[in-house]
């Protein structure tokens, strides 16, 4: 175990399989010699030189386009898009192309990429730089969707992505990537589809990923204060979901409250929302809720970002009124 | 601009009533004045009025749902009005407490709520599903949950005190639920059944010269006028107590109090139970006006059309089984925080000894059951014989 930052164990993670696969590289603006936009890739350019680590033009299209095209032929690519927000300029490239070529030629194809983005409000940058947006590719099929809450899980998940046969969608958030935890050393892989308990309890299920999981386990320790004991998943992965993990620990606790940072309708909350009350509806002793940003895009105001984020005590006021 | 129906005050004690049926549906019209819902003390079910004209819009508080005097239980308005400042503005449960149990104390365990909403029983997936795997009858469970949900918790707490269980597959006519009136007047006989150490004395007593004294009184009156038995019974049950109060008590706390007014319960069979309205000062009242009260009060009472104050503060009850002509004695319960009752039996002729010849008299049956706890056989004793001597020589009454 080495203590590391969430953005150290994401780099560490492509080091790792870098060092292991010379087909895996890495693509995007900036993310050279001056080491990413958040210096995430560090210096990965100076480990691995030019040829593994290269810069790209301000084209998003060109960034996932060229990754799917090097996939397709038997290369590993992780492409860096600067902010999920920026998305929309290679949606085709994405949900078109990657997410579509592997069914398309009756699986002959492969398209093995990782375009990993960074996402997440509460920096005042504003309405275009801050968005949650996992839903837009969990709604693709043919893509995966990762969204690590530690810097444990930011590595092994960035490993199983890389090994992973399919295009991925690594989600990192910006307000962890400063988060230090204890992270494996070498090679290490978190499959994709394996929630994670990161806090047993009885009394209610809270499923969390990404900075809100920190927010649901800060939220349930003040719960317990409370007396109310409340279990906290992290899926880790939203395609594929572990919906198992979860009704198990609905088919315990009774109760389910979802929270997640992208807005609430057609949010993820709501799939699982539906999962549950679909496959678990025998278990539930109480509506299940959701907390969730509000369906209205990022204020720029700090006051107003603040009061649009979900927060400790919106989880805690939710879990309440279950009770 | 939409009215809301609230919990009415039926009484200056009344702090809470239960919704009974609602006559009208959501969405039917509704003139002022008419009648609309049901409301059920522990005492008395009224009919509660319409407050405005319009369409009854929303049914907030459905059948069974216990709520503070003032509290929402629907609203009235036009078609497509908003009724949300109406809806928000409605008390809810306290869920400020702070820890689970607390809530849970808050929500559910103090003021238990049947679990209606819009006439269907809220429950929770999981409780539904316990409630079924155990053969519960979750419509008889007071739910816990926000919003009077039943939650997995109430059916587990159910199991283990065995309500909504019926072993009993015994096939049926009719089936009618033990609620309003009829639970309270059961849970009323069961706690002064299991709360006081209760002794009946019985008795026969002559009643040829009361029944001559109604006679000479109600010659020449009109139907409507006429003294009944009851009420010449009442006044010389009040009279007996102010002769001699020893039936007069309560026991309050550490205190045997002997209470300053005679209060005359009177029990009165109605369709659905019994229900007891009140002769207050029934000593100082005139005959006359003791009359006309006990008729109205029996014919209101009958109808539904009390209110709660009429119901409380007796000191004293008499309940007469005498007009069925089938009972000459029983053994009364008492009606706390009563200490004594007075059941009156049939009234026959009988063949009695009076001066050493057999002769035919009216004899009308006596019971008189009281709380040994604070009153003995022997005073209980001496009180009956005050009574007797008035039935007997019923002018003593009034002097």
């Amino acid at each position: 175990m080495k203590q590391m930052t969430y953005a150290e164990a994401i780099r560490d993670g492509m080091r790792v399989e870098m060092q292991r696969d010379p087909n895996v590289y890495l693509a995007g603006e900036d993310v050279a010699q001056f080491g990413g936009c958040f210096g995430v890739t560090g210096t990965l350019y100076d480990e691995f030189g030019p040829q593994r680590v290269l810069n790209t033009p301000i084209s998003e299209a060109v960034i996932v386009g060229h990754a799917v095209g090097a996939a397709a032929a038997g290369l590993r690519p992780i492409a860096e898009i600067m902010f999920v927000d920026f998305m929309g300029c290679c949606m085709d490239e994405l949900f078109n192309q990657a997410a579509k070529m592997r069914y398309m030629f009756g699986g002959k194809a492969k398209v093995p990429m990782v375009v990993r983005t960074p996402c997440g409000a509460g920096m005042g940058a504003a309405a275009q730089h801050s968005q949650c947006m996992e839903s837009w590719f969990t709604h693709i099929p043919g893509i995966k969707t990762v969204m690590p809450s530690t810097p444990a899980d930011a590595k092994g998940l960035m490993a199983a992505a890389i090994r992973d046969d399919n295009p991925v969608v690594y989600i990192e958030h910006k307000q962890l990537l400063g988060v230090s935890g204890d992270v494996p050393e070498g090679e290490y892989v978190v499959p994709l589809g394996k929630a994670d308990i990161k806090r047993e309890g009885s009394d209610i299920t809270i499923v969390a990923w990404s900075w809100m999981m920190q927010k649901a386990l800060a939220a349930a320790e003040q719960l317990a204060a409370k007396g109310i004991n409340a279990e906290v998943i992290d899926p880790r992965t939203l395609i594929p979901l572990d919906k198992d993990e979860i009704l198990k620990s609905v088919s315990k606790t009774g109760k389910l409250l979802i929270v997640h940072e992208e807005v609430k309708t057609s949010g993820f909350a709501g799939e699982i929302a539906a999962i549950v009350a679909d496959e678990g509806f025998d278990y539930l002793d109480a509506p299940i809720k959701r907390v969730t940003a509000p369906d209205t895009p990022i204020p720029f105001s700090p006051v107003l970002e603040t009061a649009y984020l979900p927060s400790e005590e919106k989880i805690i006021k939710a879990v309440e009124e279950m009770f | 601009m939409a009215t809301s129906i609230t919990m009415p005050k039926l009484g200056l004690a009344m702090k809470t009533g239960t919704v009974g049926k609602w006559l009208k549906q959501e969405g039917d019209s509704l003139k002022k004045g008419e009648t609309l819902v049901e409301v059920m003390t522990d005492k008395i079910t009224n009919k509660i009025e319409s407050p405005a004209d319009g369409i009854l819009l929303k049914i907030v508080a459905a059948k069974g749902t216990k709520l503070s005097v003032g509290g929402l239980m629907g609203a009235i308005g036009e078609v497509g009005e908003d009724i949300s400042a109406i809806l928000a503005a409605s008390p809810v449960a306290a869920g400020s407490a702070d820890s689970k149990e607390k809530v849970k104390a808050a929500s559910g365990g103090i003021v238990k709520t049947p679990a209606t909403g819009g006439g269907k029983v809220k429950i929770s997936p999981a409780a539904r599903k316990l409630a079924e795997e155990n053969d519960i009858d979750y419509t008889l469970v007071g739910g816990t949950g926000p919003e009077g949900r039943i939650t997995r918790d109430d059916i587990e707490k159910a199991l283990a005190e065995g309500v909504g269980t019926s072993s009993d597959d015994r096939p049926t006519l009719k089936v009618m639920p033990y609620e309003g009136m009829r639970r309270a007047i059961g849970e009323n006989m069961l706690a002064s059944w299991t709360s006081n150490a209760k002794v009946t004395h019985h008795v026969s007593v002559d009643m040829s010269g009361i029944l001559a004294l109604r006679k000479q009184i109600n010659e020449g009156l009109k139907d409507k006028d006429k003294i009944s038995v009851t009420a010449l019974l009442t006044k010389a049950v009040a009279r007996a107590i102010e002769i001699n109060p020893a039936v007069n008590v309560t026991l309050d706390g550490d205190e045997i109090k002997t209470l300053q007014e005679i209060n005359i319960g009177m029990a009165v069979a109605v369709p659905d139970g019994l229900i007891v309205p009140v002769l207050r000062r029934a000593n100082e009242k005139k005959l006359t006006q003791l009359n006309e009260e006990i008729k109205d009060l029996a014919k209101r009472g009958r109808r539904n059309k009390l209110n709660v104050d009429e119901m409380n503060g007796a000191t004293f009850t008499i309940t007469n089984l005498g007009g069925y002509q089938s009972v000459d004695w029983f053994t009364p319960i008492i009606n706390p925080p009563e200490a004594a009752i007075l059941g009156v039996g049939r009234t026959v002729d009988k063949p009695v000894a009076v001066g050493g010849e057999v002769v035919v008299r009216p004899m009308m049956g006596l019971s008189l059951s009281f709380d040994h706890r604070i009153l003995d056989g022997a005073p209980a004793a001496e009180w009956l014989a005050v009574l007797i001597d008035m039935i007997e020589n019923p002018q003593k009454i009034f002097i």
